[in-house]
């Protein structure tokens, strides 16, 4: 199941659906801290954004505002113009050492119909997460629980556009912070 | 084993370095030492837009070319001068040969973002030494680089360095000479269905087009992030390279099957790599504790502050002007003086005649006219190479990005206008940064109304008899004011272009700003005396040569049974100028300003040593200032020749026309026809008529004079 899966894990073109909740650079607070979510513009623009060190599930900081920004990307600081940074969708990271990614991290499985989250890191043991990670379950991605099986198994998600279903076992193991 | 490396290193022997890296990483830094050339460094990305080439000597006997790139992020290229960096790397560049060697100058405090470009250079295969140049930054920020940890992860030799202060480079150097040996391999990884179409790609490269793996692999890397079916066409394909059929179709092949898979080639490469740097940096980069904000953060909180950043700008260029006018007056004295007394000295040596008048008058009060600005050049090179060598460049374009970013350019043509205030030369061809071609175009064509140093003296002169009893600081706002009128002039034009002409999508402006540092003297100098130099030598040829024209062609046809004022009218010259009369009158000019006009296409600054020249032949006594004869100039009814209003409109027609032949060829040059520099003359042209015309006509209206 997971090979036929696999093939449709990274659509053309993805729509952003993180797009409405997550807030983009230019509505972000100057001198916090971010965590870069995603980039949803053209995929030319967003090659440059990656190679500048905007890649997802990077720290930035935003430093200042006046039209274009300016932020602190990998210790140096980048103009970025306000077009551009609405294509990059950021969340906040609480300044407290131990919730780096932000307060409210809990397991997949806890998650209820229709809360949003990005994927933060696996539990497993062993290599089990090999599997899940080539269905597309990856760091960083954002996750949509969109229902859940009449016995609470299977559970219905939403990643990178498509529906996936998942056993608890599994998402047991998967630490989610929500959006 | 170093017998090996001893024999690997004869067997090819090195011929050709490249330095390549980041933009500001310090590569041109470190190429002057190297070569002890004296190649442009400023504190801004982008300063080095062509390569440049120089020899080091590794041993005695041993030369080798050592060739400057400008720096680029990715090989993936954007702008032009990305272009020449990476056609270099890639041994396609027709004049220069294949590096034998490349040196990657990575800025040790950046190291995540310049590893990146260390991975693409890594796959092209060329033997590789990275120099880990701001090792000095780096223990200032209080981290620690385990560099023996660094090179064996990387696979690559690494060696610190503090380029400009020259340490680190015997190191490097010596390192080159002895030779050394890289093993590397691809240890970033990308999912394995990519990896598996790679792969696929690699070999059928290989096996059709004779290539190495290397090669092969990074050309596959970029076919597959094609998103469109590769064109058969050298000029339109972006490897220009022209592949066989069957070839092509396997191509399409992979990409189809890419596409259909959803698999982006590009994406996931870029993560792989920046995972891989990221493994090795936490393995050998130890962060201390961090202090507070650092200064350039502190500074940055006023600079480029949405009100404070304005009253700085604003505030340093009217205390620049200040300075031209204060500081640069002793000085000039001087020449003037010497210029003087060497005109005397003439007069009193040469016999009467063609040849004293020619070397009193044409020469010494036409050079020498445009040397006395020499000084105050002087000092808007020194504020401009401190703006550049500061880092503050780059904050000025975040900035002006409001502006620019309301007539649809980005910040980042900025900086093409501001290094034009020097000279539109340099500003032309560092627009060759900016990536949208159709954006490049109008940044070029809006460049020479930015007003240069060869406008300085024209705006000198001119003020000096408007008010001449102004203080310094109603001059300097005065030249403020021509300044501001020649960004206007730029920022509405470059609207007008991007509305109608060079319509386009309004670009994305991504911009690295660089730490503060402060400027090395030792640059700042070299930049001015770079400068100097440059105009002396158009005062001793351009000027010079225009000068002894513009003589001859006041001088000739001699009517010996005129007086002088009625002889030059009757010359060549003022029978030209009398001809324009009628078409310059509505500006307010006569045919004296006429004959300026014209010889100052060729320069703008012959415009002064023209009048000058007119000045002398008309007065004999010779002791007047230029200042004086301008001010007693008058019309044949007796008027007074430059009133306020002619002045003023005199300046603006500066400000506007495009009047410099270098300029001209160099965007020639830049856009590779004549049609863009014909257009710019003419569009000039007709802005500094319309303008001045309204300036003069309405200043009328308005009962002024
Ligand atoms: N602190 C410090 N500054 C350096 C060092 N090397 C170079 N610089 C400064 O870094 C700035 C950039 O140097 P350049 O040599 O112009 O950089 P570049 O790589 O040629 O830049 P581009 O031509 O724009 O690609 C200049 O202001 C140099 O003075 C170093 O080792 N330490
Ligand atoms: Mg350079």
């Amino acid at each position: 199941m997971a090979t036929q899966w696999w093939k449709r894990i990274f659509p053309k073109h993805e729509q952003c659906i993180c797009h409405e909740k997550a807030k983009d650079l230019c509505h972000a607070e100057i001198g916090r801290r971010f965590r870069v979510q995603c980039l949803c513009g053209e995929e030319k623009v967003c090659e440059r954004l990656r190679e500048m060190g905007f890649c997802e599930s990077s720290i930035i900081e935003k430093v200042a505002d006046s039209g274009s920004l300016i932020c602190k990307v990998c210790g140096t600081k980048i103009i970025v113009s306000k077009e551009l940074a609405q294509k990059i969708i950021v969340k906040d990271i609480c300044p407290c050492k131990d919730h780096s990614l932000g307060n409210n991290i809990i397991l997949l499985s806890q998650m209820t119909v229709g809360q949003r989250g990005v994927i933060h890191d696996f539990l497993f043991e062993t290599d089990g997460h090999d599997r899940i990670e080539e269905m597309g379950v990856t760091p960083g991605e954002i996750v949509e629980v969109v229902r859940y099986a009449p016995l609470g198994d299977p559970i219905e998600i939403k990643i990178r556009g498509y529906l996936l279903s998942l056993r608890k076992q599994e998402a047991d193991q998967i630490k989610v912070s929500l959006l | 084993m170093p017998q090996e490396i001893q024999q690997l290193n004869q067997e090819h022997a090195i011929k050709t370095i490249a330095l390549a890296g980041n933009p500001n990483s310090g590569k041109t830094t470190l190429f002057n030492a190297f070569t002890k050339l004296r190649q442009k460094v400023g504190n801004y990305p982008g300063v080095t837009v062509e390569k440049k080439t120089g020899t080091l000597a590794l041993a005695k006997d041993r030369i080798v070319n050592v060739i400057d790139l400008p720096g680029t992020y990715s090989l993936s290229v954007r702008s032009p001068d990305e272009q020449i960096a990476r056609d270099v790397l890639l041994g396609r560049t027709p004049d220069t040969p294949k590096p034998d060697i490349v040196v990657c100058v990575v800025d040790a405090s950046n190291l995540e973002r310049n590893l990146y470009l260390v991975t693409q250079i890594q796959d092209l295969g060329l033997p590789m030494i990275i120099a880990l140049n701001m090792m000095d930054e780096v223990e200032r920020q209080g981290r620690k680089i385990d560099i023996e940890k660094l090179s064996k992860l990387l696979g690559v030799p690494v060696v610190p360095t503090m380029a400009n202060q020259s340490k680190g480079v015997e190191e490097l150097k010596n390192l080159i000479a002895s030779g050394f040996k890289s093993d590397y391999q691809r240890q970033w990884r990308m999912a394995p269905d990519l990896e598996e179409e790679v792969e696929h790609l690699v070999r059928l490269l290989m096996q059709h087009e004779e290539m190495t793996r290397n090669e092969a692999f990074v050309e596959a890397l970029i076919l597959m992030s094609l998103g469109t079916k590769l064109i058969n066409d050298v000029k339109l394909n972006p490897l220009k390279r022209f592949f066989k059929e069957e070839l092509i179709s396997q191509i399409h092949a992979v990409q189809e099957n890419l596409r259909r898979k959803g698999l982006r080639a590009k994406t996931g490469a870029i993560e792989a790599r920046y995972d891989w740097i990221k493994s090795i940096l936490k393995e050998c980069v130890i962060d201390k504790d961090k202090k507070g904000p650092d200064l350039t953060e502190r500074i940055d909180a006023v600079l480029t502050h949405k009100l404070f950043g304005w009253v700085f700008f604003l505030g340093i260029m009217a205390f620049m002007f200040y300075m031209i006018f204060t500081v640069a007056t002793i000085p000039m004295d001087w020449i003037d003086k010497a210029f003087t007394q060497l005109g005397n000295w003439v007069n009193s040596v040469l016999p009467q005649g063609d040849v004293r008048d020619l070397a009193a008058n044409g020469i010494i009060g036409g050079v020498g006219g445009v040397v006395i600005f020499l000084p105050q050049i002087l000092i808007l090179f020194f504020f401009i190479g401190l703006l550049q060598d500061t880092g503050y460049m780059a904050r000025a374009a975040f900035i002006m990005d409001r502006v620019m970013s309301k007539v649809g350019l980005h910040g980042k043509s900025f900086i093409p206008l501001l290094s034009s205030f020097a000279c539109a030369i340099p500003g032309i061809m560092s627009a060759r940064t900016i990536e949208s071609p159709k954006d490049r175009l109008v940044t070029i064509l809006v460049a020479p109304l930015m007003s240069c140093s060869a406008r300085l003296p024209v705006y000198t002169v001119m003020i000096a008899v408007l008010i001449p009893l102004a203080n310094n600081w109603q001059k300097a706002g005065i030249m403020l004011i021509m300044y501001f009128i020649g960004i206007v002039g730029a920022c509405g034009m470059a609207w007008f272009f991007k509305t109608t002409l060079l319509r386009s999508q309004k670009p994305v402006f991504i911009m690295e700003l660089p730490p503060y540092r402060l400027p090395s003297w030792k640059a700042v100098l070299i930049h001015m005396w770079e400068r100097s130099k440059l105009f002396l030598k158009r005062a001793g040829t351009v000027i010079l040569a225009m000068s002894i024209i513009l003589w001859a062609l006041m001088t000739y046809p001699k009517h010996p049974n005129l007086d002088s004022a009625e002889g030059l009218k009757a010359s060549f010259a003022g029978q030209a100028g009398t001809l324009m009369e009628p078409m310059i009158k509505p500006l307010g000019y006569d045919w004296r300003i006429g004959i300026g006009l014209i010889g100052s296409f060729a320069a703008r600054e012959v415009f002064v040593s023209t009048m000058s020249i007119v000045f002398n032949l008309q007065e004999d006594a010779g002791e007047t200032t230029l200042r004086e004869a301008f001010q007693q100039a008058t019309w044949p009814d007796g008027s007074p020749l430059f009133t306020p209003l002619v002045c003023l409109s005199l300046m603006v027609f500066y400000v506007f026309a495009l009047q410099c032949a270098s300029t001209i060829a160099v965007v020639y040059r830049e856009t590779n026809s004549w049609r863009w520099p014909l257009f710019q003359f003419v569009y000039m042209a007709a802005l500094a008529y319309f303008f001045a015309f309204i300036v003069y006509q309405g200043g009328r209206l308005f009962g002024l004079h």
